[in-house]
Order: structure tokens, then sequence, then C-alpha cells
């Protein structure tokens, strides 16, 4: 949290005056430039996925054949892996292949990658999505409310139940609403995924339960986010100014205030991100799903390191991607954020 | 500040208390299990699995008739060591990093916290997955996922606030004196730089307990028969239906570690910080 | 008269417990007239001229009347104060640099109080705002109504604060140190301005300052505040010309230099102005005057008239007149 702050501090807007300014100009030259650092990010990520999970271990299918299989299997793998060849020549064949959508072929499954991990998407993006619904939805409330009531009671209940959020570890609230929900009053199912064939009533509803468990939990830190950069922006000169013009607290809280903090509480939802796709991850496991996070675990119960590599590699190219839109969003909202690339 | 004013101020501060006496707990409860226990924690004994709670069992059996409370005691152990040492690997890199970041400055400054900022797209979990395709799975390399991704945490808030350090007077002073970066670093930065970072550790160690949790839980952590909170959850998650029980009390002794040592983090910030008071 | 300020007393709640910020201020106020408000750090300007809007901190209670065009202001509810604000008072802060939203562009700013005690359209509303830019003297008021705060220097972005009180035409404005943050050269033409605009639209103007020369020029009645009381008032000319508190005395002769360094304080009496919490019941400028007895300690010093409307509060005045 202190780290969170910091960050918030640490993003004092440049003071620069600039005569010949054109908003459009600046706009499509911050894009550009972060559209450049996003390739460059993107690029990095997939040489160090590639670094630790095909350098690392040496040889990998002797990884994946396990230590009793004779030199002679492993080398056959190898060669039709295409292990025997260069690192430089596998990393561009790896890349080559996500490139053009040809994820590789999974060992295990003895088929194309691609198609698998698209119909585990199916499940694992609604989930991430409805459960950022929840976070944003229940934190952005309750982090304005409390900041409203500073030091009040309300104030004091919403901070003491985010508190209770941050030591909730999410797996075990979700094992709690299961007891709750389907163990105890039969009104959810506990686990598994009927699939969208089977209705979107009945999907939704086994995302349902998942979704809270990862978007309850998530709020809890982005509640204290609202909250605390809601009151340093309250405390600004400038909202002073809007209630001098003859603004209602209302009006000052939506026109002035809200759109203010919004660069600090996107950029924290931007870094949440990561942990969010790490929490489906293991709530998936909790309830069962079939998705990206099952994917990956069946992928290294079978040493099935291409797929492995290929889900990693997507979850950090989303993460990436998201952060690189949550820095446009406030490049969009703040123009002195415009500059601060250049 | 006076030892004296420390502690009576520390006294009023409710949050402070509470925070301590958890964490207090927590390691008395790690400190008991090295001694005594009530059963072997890792002693199975099937005809008594799944017991209630009686005067022989507090808390009852589980599925492979383990001692709960036994467990419990014993699974303190891992999440302070799985703690101490992540933590102690964030720290000692992070603020080696940050202060080569602060006193170097210039490209050097702009690689490190690029760097930094670009692990934030490798959360400890997906990590720990990596280092156990390739490693298989095992509390080492649970401890190092989390203690890697603690790294930029730590550079980071041992740059900003170096930084601020070495833009004051004195450490202006000391290098006009001709002292050098290393030593300005080591005797103005880093003590000036201490409290924060205590008040961090506290918190990246509640964070840590919870990452260890959810990779045991996930079969990534601790292996049987290490006694972890994060494993009993995931044998009990099995017996939901016969014995609900046995998923509420490692949750709450997760919980109530790691509250006790945010709350003993948020204290420490206000105690040794006042100036941060205002923002929470 | 345009307004008229009887025993306003100000409190607010601190760690410390609740602590009177103003202490029995009265002053009046007629259209087109300028009164100057002066004293240091700490004495409580900023606090009466928020009392006046009706923007006082959370938590504050206020005594005594502020009668504004008949009406008392702190009878009125807070949907008739908005009314007000704005519209028939305006007020203009401190800092520049702050009391601008960052996020929005000037002339969005500007057009903000046009739209809601106008009813102007944005477009109407726009091409008003770029019309008192011009007003206020900023050159190129297309351009610079499309910027954005960070984009001005401090002077231009006072005079956009300008531009926003003056939109509706107030009856009142209130300057709440408005050159304190800016350069030495740029002050001047900012009070010039403000006088000027004031004058040209007879709008009543309070200007707050700690430099008694800016208000020696700009104002023809002042007021001087001490620990949160109103030591001394009257015609400007008058006070100056025959200061009567040991507290007026003190000011004029540690008046800081013209041209002094940009934010610098008045602190150039001995000893400190009472703290937080420790206000005495008696003349808060006890023990700080050269002149102090037994008795200022004990009670509120009461106002002693001078002829015409000169007051001071002390209860020495006589020796005051014969230490001169
Ligand atoms: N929100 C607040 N809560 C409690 N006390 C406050 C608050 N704001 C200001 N004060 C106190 O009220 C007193 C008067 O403050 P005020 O801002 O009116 O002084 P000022 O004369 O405008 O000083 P300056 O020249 O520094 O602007 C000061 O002692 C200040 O410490
Ligand atoms: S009342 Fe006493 S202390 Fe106050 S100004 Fe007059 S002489 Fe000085
Ligand atoms: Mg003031």
């Amino acid at each position: 949290m202190l780290f969170i702050r910091l960050e918030m501090a640490g993003a004092s807007p440049a003071m620069t005056m600039d005569l010949n300014w054109t908003p459009t100009d600046e706009m499509g030259l911050y894009l550009f430039q972060r559209f450049i650092l996003l390739l460059a990010t993107l690029a990095f990520a997939s040489i160090v996925v590639f670094g630790v999970l095909e350098i690392l271990p040496g040889n990998a299918a002797q990884v994946m054949l396990g230590a009793s299989a004779t030199p002679e299997t492993v080398a056959a793998l190898a060669h039709k892996l295409g292990l025997d060849q260069g690192v430089i020549v596998r990393y561009a064949a790896w890349i080559g292949g996500v490139l053009r959508g040809d994820f590789g072929l999974s060992y295990a499954y003895d088929s194309p990658i691609g198609p698998l991990i698209a119909e585990r998407l199916a499940v694992s993006a609604p989930l991430a999505l409805l459960a950022m619904l929840i976070t944003t939805a229940v934190a952005l409330a309750a982090g304005v409310f409390a900041a409203q009531r500073r030091g009040k009671s309300g104030d004091v209940a919403v901070m003491a139940a985010s508190q209770i959020g941050l030591a909730v570890p999410n797996f075990w609230f979700a094992i709690l609403l299961v007891l709750v929900f389907a163990v105890h009053w039969r009104l959810a199912p506990s686990g598994g995924f009927p699939g969208w064939e089977a209705g979107l009533g009945r999907a939704l509803g086994a995302l349902i339960l998942p979704a809270l468990a990862l978007g309850l939990v998530q709020a809890a830190v982005l509640t204290r986010v609202t909250r605390s950069a809601l009151l340093d922006v309250l405390n600004e000169d400038f909202i002073r100014t809007a209630r001098a013009k003859g603004l209602s607290r209302r009006a000052t809280l939506w026109r002035h205030a809200l759109p203010n903090a919004l660069t600090p509480i996107l950029t924290i939802m931007g870094l949440q991100f990561a942990n969010l796709i790490a929490g489906a991850i293991v709530v998936e496991y909790v309830f069962t799903l079939p998705g990206l996070g099952r994917l990956v675990f069946q992928s290294i119960a079978n040493r099935d390191l291409l797929v492995v590599e290929d889900c990693v590699m997507l979850l950090v190219a989303i993460v990436i991607g998201v952060n690189f839109f949550v820095d446009i969003a406030c490049a969009a909202i703040d123009p002195r954020l415009r500059r601060r690339a250049a | 500040m006076s030892d004296d004013r420390f502690f009576a101020r520390a006294r009023r501060n409710g949050g402070f208390v509470l925070g301590a006496i958890l964490v207090a707990a927590l390691i008395a409860a790690a400190a008991l299990s090295l001694v005594w226990t009530p059963y072997p924690p890792a002693a199975i004994d099937v005809p008594h699995k799944l017991l209630e709670p009686s005067f022989a069992h507090w808390l009852g059996t589980d599925s492979l008739g383990h001692d709960v409370v036994s467990q419990l005691l014993a699974g303190a152990r891992i999440s302070i060591l799985v703690g101490i040492i992540a933590v102690g690997i964030g720290l000692v890199f992070g603020v080696a990093l940050g202060l080569v970041a602060a006193s170097v400055g210039g490209v050097v400054e702009d690689v490190i916290m690029n760097l930094c900022d670009f692990t934030f797209a490798f959360p400890a979990l997906l990590l720990a997955i990596m280092l156990t395709a390739v490693l298989g799975a095992g509390v080492v390399n649970a401890i190092l996922a989390i203690g890697v991704a603690n790294v930029p945490i730590f550079a980071k808030v041992t740059r900003a606030l170096g930084n601020g350090v070495l833009a004051r007077d004195y450490a202006m002073a000391a290098r006009a004196a001709g002292k050098g970066p290393v030593a300005i670093a080591l005797e103005h930065v880093l003590p000036n730089v201490a409290p924060a970072l205590i008040v961090q550790a506290t918190i990246q160690f509640a964070i840590a307990i919870l990452a260890e949790a959810a990779l045991s839980y996930l079969g990534l952590g601790a292996q049987p028969p290490q006694a972890s909170w994060g494993r009993m959850l995931s044998d009990a998650q099995q017996f939901m239906f016969l014995a609900p029980r046995l998923a509420v009390f490692p949750g709450v002794a997760i919980a109530m570690a790691v509250l006790g040592l945010n709350l003993l983090g948020d204290g420490l910030r206000d105690l040794l910080d006042p100036r941060l008071r205002a923002r929470r | 008269m345009l307004l008229e300020v009887a025993e306003l007393s100000v409190d607010l709640p601190t760690s410390g417990g609740v602590r009177r910020i103003v202490r029995s201020a009265s002053f009046a106020l007629d259209h087109g007239q300028t009164l100057g408000i002066v004293g240091e750090s700490g004495s409580g300007k900023t606090m009466t001229a928020l009392a006046l809007m009706g923007l006082l901190p959370d938590g504050a209670t206020t005594s005594g009347a502020i009668l504004f065009e008949g009406r008392d202001l702190l009878k009125l509810n807070e949907a008739q104060m908005r009314d007000l604000r704005g519209d028939r008072v305006a007020m203009i802060f401190q800092e520049p640099m702050t009391a601008l939203n960052p996020l929005h562009s000037i002339g969005r700013q500007i057009a903000e109080p046009l739209i809601l005690h106008r009813g102007l359209s944005n477009a109407a509303a726009h091409a008003e705002a770029v019309r008192l830019l011009e007003r206020v003297g900023l050159p190129d008021p297309v351009r610079r109504a499309r910027a954005y705060p960070h984009q001005l220097s401090g002077g231009q972005r006072q005079r956009a604060m300008i531009a926003m009180a003056l939109g509706c035409a107030p009856r009142l404005i209130i300057a709440d140190e408005p050159t304190t943050a800016l350069d030495v050269t740029v002050q001047a033409q900012i009070l010039d301005l403000i006088a000027d605009l004031g004058a040209q639209s007879d709008m009543a103007l309070i200007l707050v300052s700690h430099d008694l020369a800016v208000i020696a020029q700009n104002c023809e009645r002042v007021l001087v505040m001490y620990g949160g009381m109103a030591m001394e008032s009257g015609r400007t000319d008058d006070v100056l010309a025959r200061p009567a508190h040991p507290y007026t005395k003190a000011l004029l002769q540690a008046r800081p230099r013209v041209g002094a360094r940009r934010g610098e304080r008045l602190q150039a009496i001995a000893g400190a102005a009472p703290s937080a919490g420790a206000m005495p019941k008696g003349c808060p400028f006890a023990g700080r005057c050269p002149l102090t007895i037994a008795a200022c300690g004990e009670a509120l010093p009461a106002p002693v008239m001078l002829g015409g409307d000169h007051m001071a509060r002390c209860i020495r005045i006589d020796a005051a007149e014969r230490a001169a």
C-alpha cells in the first residue's frame, strides 16, 4: 500500500509552458511514443518468458519426459520439437509462429495450441471482465462514500471492511462462498462450467461466485486507493474555486474532484490487473472452471512446456496491453501527462 | 523521538496494538510448534480421520487423521519462513538496486526503474508457474518467485525516498566534502529510508504469506508432508460436504496473520512518519 | 450599504479542541468601495473571507451577522448561498497555480459560472469567456481559452482567475492575497487590473494582503487583523496618518520594503502570534505589545471610536497616543 501511495505522490505533473501547443499533435505524439514502448515491452517480455522456460532447464525434452527417459527418446523428442536447433532460431520460430497466429503443437494433447487456448479464453475472459466490473463498481462506490464521510462512522466501517478484505485470501473467500451458497443454501453450483451452449443464464450462473470471490477481494485495495485519491483531490485549491463559483457539492464532486482522482485510480487498476489475472488462475482452480488457469496446471502436470509458454506469454501480453490502454486513458483525461514522455 | 514517547504513542494507536498482538501470536505459534504440538503434525492416523472437535483434538482431525491444531501451529512456521526469506531477498536486492539508481542517476536510474516497471507484468504467481514448469513444484521455488516479485517494490521505495534524501542539504554537504557515493548512500540515504523500508517490509511480509498460501493451495508450494495453511485448505475443499469446518480454520489463521501484519505496518507508518497519517 | 459585518466570530474544531479563529469582527462596505484587510500570517484574514463566501471548512460554526444586500448570509441555506456565490460575490484565491482545475481548459472554467448563473449555452458562454480573457488583458484570448492551466504562466493564470470572478459582474469581489505568489513585476499589474475593473463596474472590493503598502495604494478603507481580532479599522488615510493601535504602529514601522521578496510574510515584529489552542481570553497582542499591562490579558478590549468611523481595540489608546 505504501508503494502504491508513493507511486501516486511521484506522479506530480511537469509544470511547463509551451506556446506552440495544439491538442491533436500532442496526443498523437504521445500515442506514437507509447505504442513504440508497448512493442518494446512485449518483445522484452517474450524474451523473458522464452528465456525462463526454454533456456533455464537446459533440456526441455528431458523435463518433458522425466528423469527416467533414455537418452535416445530424449534426443528423438528434442529433434521433433526442434530443440536441437540454436536458441535464436528457436526463439524466432516461436515468435514468428505466435505472430502468425500459430501457437505450435501441444505435446500432450497432440493438437494445435491456438484453438486450445481460444476455448479456455471463452471462460477466463468473461470471468476476468465480470470480476473487474464488480471490483470497479464496489470500490468506486465505497471509496467515494468513505471519502465524503472522512472520519465518520461510515468511513470507519468501510475502512475496517477493506482491511479485512486485504487480509482474506481470494481462494479462501471463494471456498467460503461455496460453503455458504453451494453447500449450505444450494443456490449456485459449487464448481464446473456447463459451457456457453448451455445458455447464457446457466453459464453466467457458474461464473458469478468465482467473479464475486475475485472481484470483492480486489475491491479492498481499490477502495482504499479511491478514498485516498479523492481525499487528496478534495483538499486541492481548485475544489474551493469550484465551490466559489456556486457549484453544489455534488456537481463539484462529479465535475472537478472525481476526474482528477481518476488518473491515480486508473493507474492502480492497471497494476491490479496483473493480480486479477493471477487471482483468476487460483479461483478457476477452486471452482474447477475449464479456463486458462486449468490449462496451465494440466500442462505443468503433463510437462507440456510449449503450452505453458504460450499461456504465460498471453497473460503477460494482456497485462501489458491493459496498462498501455490505462496510460492512454490517463493521458486523454489529464493534458499534463501527454507531455511526460516527450 | 525518545523511546518513551514512541511507546506512549504506540499504546494509544489501536490498530498498531491489535496488529502487534496478532503478529506476536503468529510468532508464538511458530515458536511453540518447534518444541511442542499436541500431536506430531505429520502423523497420519486414518482410523481417527475427520473427527469433530473434542477434548483430545481441539479442532478435530482432517481426512488423513492429522490433528488440526498441530497442523495449524506447524503451518505458522512455513508462513514465517517464506515471509522472512522472500522479504529478505526483496530487501537485499531491491534496496541495492534502489540505492544504485538514486546515487548514480541518469541512464542507469532510467534502466533500473524501467525494469522495475516492467516486472509488474509478472506477478509472483506467474513467476512461480514458470519456475514450477521447469524445476518442479516446491517451497523453494515458491520462495524464489515471491522474493523476486518483491525486488522492484523495495527498489522503487528506496529510490523514491533516496532521491529526496540526496537532495537535502546534509547530503549535498557530504558530497561537497568529498565523500564518495557509496559512503553517502550507506551513511545518509540508508538510515533515512530505513523507517519506510521497515513499514514496506511488514506489508510485503503479509503479501508473501498470502502468496505462499495460494501457491501451496495450488500445489506449487509446500509439498506433503509439510504442514501449510494453503495445503490444508486444498485438502479441506475435497471434504467440504462432510467437514466444512476444516475449510474455515486455516483461512482464519491466514487472515489473522495478514491482518496483523497489515495493521502493524500501518501503525508503524503512523508512528514513524506522522506526516503520512493524514493521507490515509 | 452593500455589506455590513457585525460581531462576526468563527470557531473551528481542531485536534486541541474548538478554536476561535475570528473574534467579533465588524466592518462595512458600500457599493464600489474598496476595503483592505491586513495582518500577518494566521491572523484569520482568509477565514474571514471564506465566512463571507459561506465556504468555511467543515465543522466551522459562526456567530454574528453578515448583511449582504440586506440579507443575513449566515441565515441563508446552502442553496441560497450557492445562488450568490460566483454571481453576486466572487472570490480570487491566493495560489493561481493550484486554484485552477488542471484537467479543464481555461475557457471551460471561465464559462462554468456563466452557464450556471446566467443560463448561457455552452457556445455563448465560451464566446463570453474569450471576451473576458481579452478584458483582463491576455493576448490571443481565443487560443488562451483553449489552453490548459499548466500552459500558462502564474500571472496569466491569475488573470484567468480574475476573468472567472468578473464573469457574472458580481457586486463584491474578494481577492485573497491575489499577488503573493507572483513575481514583483507582475504583482503591480494584477493589482491595477483588479482595481481598474472593479472601478469600471462599480464593484466593491475586499483586498486581503499582508502588505500595508499594497493596501494604502488600492483601498479606501483598511482593517488591521491580529490573532483573529480586528484591531483597528477606518479610512485608510486616517489609519495610516494617525494609527492608534500599538499593533498598527508596529506594522507601519515593520512595513516590508516595496518590492519585498515574493511570498514574504509579515513577520517583523518580535515574538510570535498566539498559536492554536493558546488563544488568550484577553487582547491577543498582550505580551508581544510594548504597552502590555495586567489588565490587557483579562478581557477582550472593547472598540474605541476615534472620530469618524476610525476604530481601535486597545485599552491603552491614550498611552499609545502619548507614546507616539
Ligand atoms: N481547516 C482549518 N482547521 C483549523 N484551523 C485552521 C484551518 N485553516 C486555518 N486554520 C487556522 O486558522 C487561523 C487563521 O487562518 P487564516 O488562513 O485565516 O490566516 P491568514 O490570515 O489568511 O494567513 P495567511 O497570511 O497565511 O494566509 C490560523 O491560525 C490557522 O492555523
Ligand atoms: S490591549 Fe494591551 S496588549 Fe492589547 S494592544 Fe492594547 S495595550 Fe497592547
Ligand atoms: Mg490566507
